[in-house]
Parts: structure tokens; C-alpha cells; sequence
């Protein structure tokens, strides 16, 4: 480790060559007192620095406050410290690689000439953008905010939330070029501290130059990563993260992008919202059974579809099968390639309505709706039905948003099988998933919990949600500890 | 996991995988197939069997659905012969385009010949098959060909089986016909003690363009083993129907008891049988005892029919009527050696030593076979009303 040179001058050469052709760097040399016998040098990112807060904070007290102190016998660390510099963050820095990180992170060091050790002030301050509403998780009831760009920020909503010590916020740096903090933000006496311990462990073990996002992070600490389910789940929300927390889980946020991870992610989370907590539980159960049942269909509906068509014609009854036989009447295609044309027509139509600049996103609606729909109909490409389908299929899609790409997939296996073999092939593929579910696990906890294994008391918050008085107990496939909700004196 | 967890585990995914899997033939999409809605089986020259089936036209219900009037019928009708059923179904596919999707046939017509030769030999071609719709209604043309009443156009709707199964459930519902499903009528046939009654399609009308309102759908083909043997009439159809508790609804019109030149028209609204059997000096002798309930809904003359005494007196009028009727069913069965009631079964059941001995010649022990019926009728409701309005 580099030890921060004496001299002010080895300190100057020493960081122009770091910063070579950095040209946003700032270093500036005053000095301290009347008789211009101590020399100090400030060096800082402009942008990354709130201006304001180095000028009042720092300029001022060195240049100008300065001169009423008597300078003689102090030391001049301490000085600074303790009685001239009015910044409220203020730590001694020894090692020169750790001041040059500093700097790019947004603090100004002070070199002082003749100590090995500079001053690190906390002036970070640069554009961000306003804490809006997330497009991601919108609620119609419960708190707008959501997470930002800024960790900080972030970390401040969380602990506007949870007002309590234990909460701890543990900082790492990943990511050997960019040097991106992150947070591991868990409850103490509640988080499980195996689960805190492995997430530690994992995120130590990422050797990555780069973390430009949350989803670096989580393809490295899924415990599944070929799986089509996530076993990380991710939120942009402050009340989301904040739950999570209270129910044992581990946050993770990281620096630049608004998404925190959550682990243990189990599946039943694919189902929750977080405006089940904040409407009545009659409602919040109605949605739950609407969610969980939309998951079903946006699955297996098409699959289902195919089946009856080439199959089982006889399962359907006489009157809708003479209509459906009207409708594909003319239809050149099987029905599994009606399906699976509609189906990816309509995957690209959503990826392309999540890409393309918002101003044209009109004409894709209208080349959506009227063209394929419409038009390949009255083609005789598509049937009626098969619309039909395809528009339940997709709507029901949106229900379970973090459950995402999983869902596509799963209904193009099931397309294929129930093509192959009818209900048979449905009713296996089915089944695959289901054993494949349950051999999943999320930082140690079965991804089927509370289902299997059964967890009696943690099944009052998956299909139906009991009223907040009766749910008294944390989740217990997460936590073992302090799991009484309503007992405060543990 | 203890082992019987797993095993318990995979004994229902095993159940729940072949559950699923029945009925899975293959791969054949719903647009190369063509419906048959209909199946007619007559008896042709030479001992040979005709299969006539109502096939669905799916082009003409689409452009009736777009509103279009349509060149195409929605429906035609396709007939071959053959030595077996099965040949004849084989031959239908050198004219048909499509393969032909047999679940969903409503309603099977026996033709009147093929009938009194006997029905089992063409039935078993559809039990033994994955393809019948055991729900389907059977009928006996009686008088005509399964394949003249199949050709027959509906002119409401545009499947004529549609129209003709919806008639039947009408039918049915006042008590006028013998509906019976398929699989009921193989059950039927396969009980020893119990011959088989079946519902009656006829043509009324003489004319040269006939339509299903020309038909009459009523009464019962009554039979002997697997052999038509008689016919029975819609009234007496319905004798039938009580003894068999199959009555959901039946208008019973009875001599107004303060009035007997006028009627009060009693609408049964539900009615349960039971059918006991005793051994009495070594000979059976048969219970019936029915259980009526009906309320008031005509009346064609004055008078208070809801005091006590009258409603007193309507029951016992009800309680002749039924009681009437049935017993004139009965006995016309008896007459004709025909155990529709299924009381042979009955002694099967109750007295099954007695049964081995007179099973042999059961037919001759009907005619002398007796029977009490009991009828215990209820008058529920009478009405908004208490008097009719009389021109005062």
C-alpha cells in the first residue's frame, strides 16, 4: 500500500500522474493561516462534488477562519478536525490508493504538507434524478416513491422506513474498473444470519471489472443459474424493500440503478404485490386468486387449446365445438402453428413496444391491433378463437411481472408438448416444472415454501391473504428468529 | 421423505397421468375433420346394414355467422352400406372429405325393420368403439327409414339433430317420450328381468318438402329382449314413466269434483315411485307405490277448489287418474310378455332363489304376475287465485 507522501510536491506529481488527462480533476493549493507557513492542496472530481458544500465547508474555514486561530503549537490533523473544518463527514486517510478512490467517488482529500496523513471530506453531490414513482411496480394505493440512481438516496428511503438500529447497512465495493458500492441492508435479530452470511460470501467471491447494474450482481449470487425461475428477486420500491427486510430477507442495493435485489426470492413472491398489504383483506385475496389463476392460464392456455383441437375434440361441448369449428374453417394451418405464430407476434410486439421511442408507440398499437388481429382474421390466416386465446394468454402475462421471460417459455414447452402427445404431454410437461420447482432452492430455502415443505402459519400470506391482525408470524421458511410479529420485547 | 409419502405420491401422479390420457388417440386437427352430428343404422337388401350420419358443414354455419346467406346447407346427410356397422362407417369415408369425428353424435335412429330383427348386433360396434358419445339420445323411426328422418331440414337452426334433440328434451320434460341415452339402454339391455323401452320418431305430414315439424316425436318403441315388440302411446308412455320415476313434469287433467262436465288441469311437479316385491302363497305379487306431487294450474269453472274438503277430493281424482293410467300401461305390457317395468329384475334382486327357478320361463309367469298400485298424491299450491272470475 502506498503511503500519502510528506511533501506536498511528491503528493502534486504523484496525483497529475494518476489523473493524467483527466481533465475533470480539480487540485487547488492554499494555505493555512496568516503567515502562509503550512501549505495544503484539495484535490476533487468536478461534478461529482456538491461546489456549495466545498466552498462553505472547506475553502472558507481553511482560508479565511483560519487566520483566528493560533496555529503554533497545535497539530494540524487535529486541527482541522476538530475545530476549523465545518463538514460533517470527516475521516483520516493513510493510504494514497484509498484517497484516489475517494476522490472518484466524490469526496475531496485534503493533503496536508508534512503528514502522511490527508483528510477526506464527504462532499458528494451531483445530479440525480427526483424520486418519481416507478413504472415497474405502480399502485393504484400505498407510497409513490420509488428507488433512484443515487445509493444514498435509496438507503435514506429505507431508513425513513425502518427507524430502528438493528437495521444495518453493510458496504462493500464490487467491481475492479468501476468500483461500485454496495449495499447488503438486512434486520439484525431478524434476517437469518446464514442467509446474511452467504449473501456476504457470495457477493466477496463476484470477480467481475464491472457492476453497471443490479442484474451483474444477481447473475453471479443465483443459486440456479441455468433455471428458467429467478431465485433473486428485484424491486424499485422503498415500502417493497422495507417489507422484505421485516420479513427476514436480505436486500442488496447497488450504486446507479434504481432495481434492489431481495434474497431468498421464492415463487409464491411471483404472486405478491404490495398493494395486497395496503387494501382490505377481501380484496387482496380476490386479487391473489385472480393473480394466481392468470399465472395458470397465461401457461397453459394456448397448450390447453391445442389439446382440445387435435385431441380431445370430444371433451368439448357440441355447441362451442360446431362454433370453433366455424371460426377455423379455411384456416391453412394447424392450430399449433396458429399458436405459435400468434404467440411470438405477440412477444414481438411487446419488445417492441418497450424499445421504440415513445411518440411512435401508436403506430405499433395500431399495427398490432388492426393488422395482425384484424387483418389475419379476415385473411383467413388466424381464427377468431385463436385471437381470443392469444389476447387472454398475454394479458394474463402481465399479472406476475417478476416471473417475466419465465412465463413465455414455459408456455412454448407446454405448446409443444400438449402438440405431441394432448393433455398427456401438457399434463408432463406440467409436472417436469413442478419437480423442477421444487428441487430449487433460494439461499438455502426451498423455492416451493410454504408449499413444500409445508409451512402451516406462512400459508396465511400465499393464495389468500389473512387480515394483518391474524398474519402474527414472520415467515418461517425465511427466519427462525423473533418470528412473533406482535411480541416487541424479543 | 418416509417411503409411503413417495409412494402415495407417485400413486397419484400416476392416477393423474392416465386419468389425462384417456382418449388420446392423435395428432388430427379439428379443421380435417368433419363433425357427424346424427347416426341413422336401417336395415338394407341383403341383409346388409345402412349407416346414414348428419354431417356438419362448418363453411356454412361461419358465413351464418357473418351474416351471409349461405349456398351451402350446414348440414348433409351421407349414407353406405355394409355387412357390419363398421364396414358401412369404413365405406362412408370414400364420400366424405374428411374423417368422421363420431363423439359428439346427439341422437341415434334405428330404423323400424332393423329394430325387429334386433338391435345388440349394430350396437355393439358403438360400445365397443372410443368414439360413441354414450350420452347420445336413441330413437326407433317407426314406420320410416332412420335415413328419411335424417334427411329431414329444420327450420329453426341449422342442424336438424340439434333441432331434434332439443324436441326430445322437450318432450321429455312434460312426460311424453321415452328418452333414453345410449348407455342407459346398453345397461338396460344387459339386465336380466328388464326389457327395454325407447323413444318414437315418426313421420305425420305427407308432403313433398318435409321438415323436423313434420315429425311427431312421442311415445315409446317398446321391446321384447332386443327385439321391437310394440308400441306404446304418449299416455301410455307416461304410465310408464311413473313406475320409473322418471316423471320431472306431466299435465293430468281431472273431472272438476264440484263440476264433473268441466276439467282442472293438475300439473305434477314431482313424482317418486318405489316398487316392492312379496312372496305371497309362493307367487310374486308386485307393489307399486307412488308418491305425487302437483299443484292446481286450470280451472275451467267456478267454484272454491281450495277449501280442505275440495282439495281433499281433487287428490283422490289425481290418485285415480295416475293410478289409472299406470295400471293400463302395465297391463298392456304383461299382455305383450314385455317386463318394461322390470320386475323380473326386481325378483332378481329381492328374492334371487325364487328368480334361478323362474327365470326360465319368466315370460309365461308375466301374465300371471299381479300387482297393487298405490298412488298417494299432494296438491301443493292452487294458485293465485281461490275462485275463477265468473261473468257476473
Amino acid at each position: 500500500m502506498q503511503n500519502i507522501p510528506q511533501s506536498l510536491e511528491q503528493a502534486k506529481l504523484e496525483l497529475k500522474r494518476v489523473f493524467a488527462d483527466c481533465d475533470d480533476f480539480c487540485l487547488r493549493e492554499i494555505s493555512l493561516g496568516t503567515d502562509d507557513e503550512i501549505n495544503i492542496m484539495i484535490g476533487f472530481m468536478e461534478g461529482l462534488v456538491n461546489k456549495q458544500m466545498v466552498n462553505a465547508d472547506i475553502l472558507k474555514p481553511i482560508m479565511i477562519e483560519s487566520h483566528k486561530i493560533d496555529l503554533k503549537y497545535n497539530n494540524i490533523i487535529n486541527l482541522l478536525q476538530k475545530e476549523l473544518l465545518t463538514a460533517n463527514q470527516l475521516t483520516a486517510v493513510n493510504s494514497f490508493t484509498d484517497a484516489v478512490v475517494s476522490i472518484l467517488s466524490g469526496d475531496t482529500v485534503i493533503f496536508i504538507s508534512g503528514y502522511h496523513t490527508a483528510l477526506k471530506v464527504d462532499t458528494k453531490g451531483w445530479e440525480g434524478r427526483p424520486v418519481e414513482e416507478p413504472d415497474t411496480e405502480s399502485v393504484v394505493r400505498g407510497p409513490r416513491e420509488g428507488f433512484i440512481e443515487t445509493l444514498q438516496t435509496n438507503l435514506a428511503m429505507i431508513r425513513r422506513k425502518v427507524k430502528n438500529p438493528n437495521l444495518k447497512f453493510e458496504r462493500m465495493k464490487l467491481g475492479a474498473q468501476t468500483n461500485t458500492d454496495v449495499y447488503v441492508c438486512y434486520i439484525k435479530g431478524i434476517a437469518h444470519e446464514g442467509i446474511v452470511d452467504t449473501v456476504r460470501k457470495r457477493l466477496e467471491e463476484i470477480k467481475i471489472d464491472a457492476i453497471l447494474e443490479s442484474g451483474y450482481i444477481e447473475e453471479f449470487i443465483e443459486d440456479a443459474p441455468f433455471s428458467l425461475f429467478p431465485t433473486v428477486g428485484s424491486t424499485e420500491k422503498p415500502d417493497v424493500a422495507a417489507a422484505k427486510l421485516l420479513e427476514g430477507r436480505v436486500v442488496i442495493l447497488c450504486d446507479g440503478t434504481p432495481f434492489a435485489l431481495t434474497v431468498p426470492f421464492l415463487f409464491i413472491e411471483s404472486l405478491q404485490a404490495s398493494e395486497d398489504y395496503y387494501s382490505r383483506f377481501y380484496f387482496a385475496s380476490l386479487v391473489r386468486i385472480i393473480r394466481t389463476v392468470a399465472l395458470v392460464i397465461t401457461t397453459t392456455l394456448p397448450a390447453a387449446y391445442v389439446a382440445l383441437i387435435s385431441f380431445h375434440q370430444d371433451v368439448i361441448p357440441f355447441k362451442l365445438l360446431l362454433n370453433i369449428a366455424a371460426s377455423r374453417e379455411g384456416i391453412p394451418f394447424s392450430a399449433f402453428t396458429e399458436a405459435l405464430f400468434m404467440g411470438i407476434t405477440f412477444e414481438f410486439l411487446r419488445e417492441a413496444g418497450v424499445r421504440m421511442p415513445r411518440p411512435i408507440g401508436q403506430a405499433v398499437s395500431i399495427v398490432g391491433a388492426l393488422v395482425l388481429g384484424e387483418s389475419a382474421v379476415s385473411a383467413g390466416l388466424v381464427s377468431n378463437i385463436m385471437v381470443i386465446v392469444t389476447a387472454l394468454t398475454a394479458i394474463c402475462s402481465f399479472m406476475s411481472p417478476s416471473l417475466g421471460v419465465t412465463t413465455v417459455f414455459l408456455r412454448l414447452i407446454n405448446l409443444a408438448a400438449s402438440n405431441i402427445m394432448g393433455f398427456l404431454g401438457l399434463t408432463l410437461s406440467l409436472t417436469a416444472f413442478l419437480i423442477h420447482l421444487c428441487s430449487l432452492r433460494s439461499f438455502g430455502v426451498p423455492y416451493t415454501a410454504p408449499f413444500t415443505p409445508l409451512a402451516g402459519a406462512d400459508l396465511k400470506d400465499t393464495v389468500i391473504r389473512y387480515p394483518m391482525w391474524a398474519m402474527f408470524t414472520r415467515p418461517r421458511s425465511i427466519t427462525r428468529k423473533n418470528v412473533d410479529r406482535m411480541n416487541f420485547n424479543q | 421423505m418416509p417411503s409411503w409419502i413417495k409412494l402415495i405420491t407417485m400413486a397419484l401422479l400416476f392416477n393423474l397421468v392416465t386419468c389425462t390420457a384417456t382418449g388420446c388417440w392423435n395428432n388430427q386437427d379439428l379443421s380435417e375433420t368433419s363433425i357427424a352430428a346424427a347416426m341413422g343404422l336401417d336395415k338394407a337388401e341383403d341383409n346388409k346394414i345402412e349407416l346414414t350420419v348428419q354431417l356438419v358443414n362448418p363453411s356454412a354455419l361461419k358465413s351464418a355467422q357473418e351474416g351471409g346467406e349461405s349456398s351451402n346447407k350446414a348440414s348433409w346427410t351421407l349414407s353406405k352400406t355394409g355387412e357390419t356397422v363398421f364396414e358401412a362407417n369404413r365405406n362412408l369415408l370414400s364420400t366424405a372429405n374428411n374423417k368422421i369425428l363420431h363423439n359428439h353424435i346427439q341422437i341415434i335412429i334405428i330404423g323400424e325393420t332393423l329394430a325387429r330383427d334386433g338391435i345388440t348386433r349394430i350396437l355393439d360396434f358403438l360400445e365397443r368403439g372410443n368414439q360413441t358419445n354414450r350420452k347420445a339420445d336413441i330413437l326407433i323411426a317407426k314406420g320410416t327409414t332412420a335415413k328419411e328422418i335424417l334427411s329431414l331440414q329444420s327450420e329453426l337452426g341449422n342442424i336438424p339433430s340439434i333441432n331434434l334433440a332439443n324436441t326430445i328434451d322437450n318432450e321429455d320434460s312434460i312426460g311424453k317420450i321415452k328418452k333414453i341415452m345410449f348407455t342407459d339402454l346398453m345397461k338396460e339391455l344387459a339386465t336380466p328381468g328388464k326389457d327395454p323401452a325407447i323413444g318414437v320418431v315418426e313421420i305425420m305430414n305427407d308432403k313433398e318438402q318435409l321438415f323436423i315439424k313434420d315429425m311427431k316425436i312421442e311415445g315409446a318403441a317398446a321391446f321384447k329382449k332386443d327385439k321391437l315388440a310394440f308400441w306404446l302411446s304418449p299416455v301410455q308412455t307416461r304410465g310408464l314413466l311413473f313406475v320409473e320415476s322418471k316423471i320431472s313434469s306431466a299435465v293430468i287433467n281431472i273431472p272438476n269434483p264440484l263440476e264433473r262436465s268441466t276439467k282442472v288441469a293438475i300439473e305434477v311437479i314431482s313424482s317418486k315411485a318405489k316398487t316392492s316385491v312379496e312372496l305371497k302363497d309362493g307367487s310374486p305379487v308386485f307393489n307399486i307405490e307412488i308418491n305425487e306431487q302437483g299443484d292446481i294450474v286450470e280451472q275451467q269453472d267456478g267454484g272454491d277448489l281450495s277449501s280442505p274438503e275440495a282439495v281433499e277430493k281433487l287428490k283422490k281424482e289425481t290418485e285415480t287418474a295416475i293410478a289409472n293410467e299406470v295400471r293400463n300401461s302395465i297391463q298392456l305390457a304383461l299382455d305383450n310378455r314385455c317386463d318394461l317395468m322390470g320386475f323380473g329384475d326386481k325378483l332378481h334382486k329381492e328374492y334371487p332363489q325364487y328368480w334361478n327357478k323362474v327365470k326360465g320361463n319368466w315370460d309365461e309367469e308375466l301374465s300371471r304376475v299381479q300387482f297393487n298400485i298405490k298412488v298417494s298424491s299432494d296438491i301443493g299450491r292452487v294458485g293465485l287465485v281461490k275462485t275463477s272470475v265468473l261473468p257476473k
